[in-house]
């Protein structure tokens, strides 16, 4: 019972297989599905009355959505403004995911590396073709600093190709490292609460237990801040890949 | 890289210095595990057997360490004339 890390175990609720390969229908996977689900009947209900002046709901949607396109007007600018559908839809997608993980008992699917893993190498691969589009082959000016001397050429290429590279690596790393560590720090101090509550020690176990409520709520705060970091770091790339310095 | 009009500083985040030295860690994790996976590739394909590693991951760990210099606003296109910020920016006094 006193396994922090027990909560990221991933077991098949639909087992299935497809030409040997296990595509069953795991807890992550439903959360996902609850997680795009719960996105698209909120928004589409919370927009429902169309008032002129919001009611709840309708100020919540209405401001996630002011609040997203004013992030890539002021990191991408105007031009930005036609990636707003995937940009918007990562960011509500990743915040349902680590919100719907602070539910006691559930699943956070962003826990995991290959999730944040799939999200991060979509975001440099599609930005990666946007700029292609946008630029053609000038675009690989991106990876040949100003001023090079010539003979340093063949020397810094490969290194400003391997930083494009490791964007997505630390782009997927922050968000799993961050939504890991701060559950399994919230199951480890909970195992220590219930480990000591029946024994002598119990004043101990009061104090973890008010660290555990400041940490819970110190989650919430992460939650939301690495959703906002992955959106605001996926403007700046694409920034790069639209505007060419 | 010259600074465009309108676009705030990347490396602005509301987070702990702690949380900012994590990131720093990061960055050069970053690079030297791209560099390794790099390198696996290129032997892989080439058959060169430890060279292509050994190679990729010292480009991988330079990478990194361009990755730390951008996020700390430090230039990072070595021979470009503009981005220099001068050491009275960074709050370092230099009469010393």
């Amino acid at each position: 019972m006193v396994d922090p890390l027990h909560q990221f175990m991933i077991h098949p609720l639909i087992p299935l297989k497809i030409g040997g390969w296990d595509v069953s229908f795991t807890n992550s996977s439903l959360f996902m599905v609850l997680s795009t689900l719960l996105i698209i009947t909120f928004l589409r209900f919370s927009v429902n009355p169309r008032a002129l002046v919001p009611g709840r709901l309708q100020l919540i949607s209405e401001s996630l959505y002011e609040f997203t396109s004013s992030l890539i007007r002021d990191n991408v600018g105007k031009a930005g403004l036609a990636y707003f559908p995937y940009i918007f839809s990562l960011f509500l997608f990743i915040l349902t995911g680590n919100l719907l993980g602070m539910i006691p008992g559930s699943f956070t699917f962003t826990s995991h590396i290959i999730v944040t893993f799939t999200l991060g190498v979509l975001v440099i691969v599609s930005v990666t073709i946007i700029g292609f589009v946008r630029h053609g082959f000038h675009f690989l000016r991106l990876f040949y600093p100003q001023n090079t001397p010539l003979f340093l050429v063949p020397l810094l290429v490969p290194i400003e190709v391997i930083s494009y590279l490791t964007r997505m690596v630390s782009l997927s790393v922050r968000l799993f490292a961050n939504m890991m560590a701060g559950h399994a720090m919230i199951k480890i101090f909970a195992g220590v609460v219930v480990t000591l509550m029946g024994t002598p020690l119990f004043p101990v176990a009061l104090v973890t237990l008010a660290v555990n409520v400041s940490i819970t709520g110190f989650e919430f705060l992460v939650a939301l801040l690495q959703a906002y970091v992955f959106t605001i770091l996926t403007c700046i790339y694409l920034n790069d890949a639209i505007n060419l310095h | 890289m010259p600074k465009k009009p309108g676009t705030v500083n990347p490396n602005f985040s509301p987070q702990s210095s702690l949380g900012f030295a994590y990131r720093v860690g990061l960055e050069f994790l970053s690079g030297i595990l791209v560099g390794l996976l790099l390198g696996y590739v290129v032997d892989h394909i080439f058959g060169t057997q430890p060279w292509g590693l050994v190679a990729m991951v010292i480009l991988g760990a330079a990478a990194g360490i361009l990755n730390i210099f951008r996020m700390l606003g430090l230039g990072g296109f070595p021979f470009s004339k503009v981005d220099v910020p001068k050491s009275e920016e960074l709050g370092e006094k230099k009469d010393g």
